[in-house]
C-alpha cells in the first residue's frame, strides 16, 4: 500500500509500559498527550585545521535518547490495585516485583528502569500496520506539579536504544 | 461522571440544605419563579462544557470541564433589608462550602468555585444570587 497519508494526532497514541520480557505492562491513560523523545547520535569530536573544520569524528557513545509524557495525577501508590505510572517507573507498591530491563544484556544498568512503548494508530486510519517505537532501558524520573488537574512529569533517559516499527 | 450526574450531584446538594429546594424554572429563567415559592429556591444548570487539554482517547477515558452555574433568591424584607443582605450573602458562603463539600457518594467530580454576582429584583423583595463553579468530570 502507498506511504500512510493520514498524519497522526494525540488521540491516535498509546504509551505503555513494560518491565523485563513485558511480562508486566501498564497502558497509560487520564493523560495530556504530551508524549516526546529526542533520539541522540554519538558525540562529535571536532577537528580543525587551523580554523577550518577538516574532519568530524565520531565520539563517545550518548545516552539513545531522553524525553518525556505527562499523565493526571490520581494516586501515588497502590499496593492493591495496578495503575500507578509513579509504582511502575519506580518498582513500588503493585509494581513492586516488577524486573528491570536493564539487569541483562549491554549496557547493563544498575538503577531499575523500563521499557517505553509508543504506539501511532495506524490500521484505524488505512494504514498498513501500527506505528510503535519502543525505547529500551528507560530510567525515569518523576516531577509532581499542583494544579487543576494535578500532574506527574515522566521524564526518562533511554540507553537501551529505539527500535521503530511500521508497515512492511 | 457525565453531565446529568454532575448536575444532579450538585442539586442533590443544596436540596439537602435547610429551606431550599429546586425552582421548576432553569438558571437562565429562573426571575420567573413564583414570588411566594422564590424564597431559598435555587436552579442549576450546566452552561457551558469545554475540552481539557489531553489525549481523548475515547478507550481510556475523556476529561472534560463544565461550568456551572447555580442561582437561588433570598427574600428581601421591607424594612430590614441591609440585614437581610448580610443574612443572604451569610447563606450563599454556607452554598459554596456545601457544593464544595465530598462527593464521596457519587465520585468521579472535581469542583471549584469561580465567582458569585447578587442582584436585586425589580420590586426589591429578592436578592438572587448566581453562583459559577468549574468541575472537571468524564462523560
Amino acid at each position: 500500500m502507498a506511504y500512510s497519508v493520514v498524519p497522526k494526532m494525540r488521540r491516535d497514541g498509546t504509551i505503555k509500559l513494560l518491565d523485563n520480557a513485558g511480562s508486566n505492562t501498564l497502558t497509560i491513560s487520564f493523560e495530556s498527550g504530551d508524549f516526546n523523545f529526542t533520539p541522540s547520535k554519538d558525540a562529535e569530536v571536532i577537528i580543525r585545521d587551523r580554523n577550518a573544520i577538516s574532519n568530524v569524528r565520531r565520539g563517545d557513545q550518548e545516552a539513545s535518547a531522553t524525553g518525556s509524557f505527562t499523565v493526571f495525577m490520581r494516586e501515588f501508590t497502590d499496593s492493591a490495585q495496578a495503575g500507578s505510572v509513579l509504582d511502575f517507573v519506580n518498582k513500588t507498591g503493585q509494581y513492586a516485583s516488577n524486573v528491570s530491563t536493564g539487569s541483562t544484556g549491554t549496557p547493563r544498568i544498575e538503577e531499575y528502569c523500563i521499557d517505553i512503548e509508543y504506539t501511532a494508530e495506524g490500521t484505524d486510519n488505512g494504514d498498513d500496520a501500527d506505528h510503535k517505537a519502543t525505547l529500551s532501558k528507560c530510567i525515569c524520573n518523576v516531577v509532581f506539579t499542583e494544579g487543576d488537574p494535578s500532574t506527574l512529569a515522566i521524564n526518562f533517559t533511554c540507553y537501551g536504544g529505539v527500535v521503530y516499527v511500521g508497515p512492511t | 461522571m457525565n453531565l446529568s450526574g454532575v448536575r444532579n450531584a450538585i442539586i442533590a446538594k443544596v436540596d439537602g440544605m435547610t429551606g431550599f429546594r429546586m425552582s421548576p424554572f432553569p438558571v437562565e429563567l429562573f426571575d420567573r419563579s413564583q414570588n411566594t415559592l422564590a424564597h431559598l429556591a435555587f436552579a442549576v444548570s450546566i452552561s457551558s462544557t469545554q475540552s481539557m487539554n489531553e489525549r481523548q482517547r475515547v478507550p481510556t477515558r475523556v476529561f472534560m470541564a463544565s461550568n456551572v452555574s447555580l442561582i437561588f433568591a433570598y427574600r428581601i424584607r421591607p424594612h430590614s433589608v441591609s440585614t437581610d443582605y448580610n443574612l443572604a450573602m451569610d447563606q450563599e458562603v454556607d452554598v459554596i462550602e456545601t457544593v464544595l463539600g465530598s462527593y464521596a457518594a457519587t465520585p468521579g467530580i472535581e469542583i471549584r468555585y469561580d465567582q458569585s454576582t447578587r442582584t436585586f429584583a425589580q420590586s426589591l423583595e429578592y436578592v438572587l444570587i448566581n453562583l459559577t463553579f468549574t468541575t472537571i468530570h468524564t462523560p
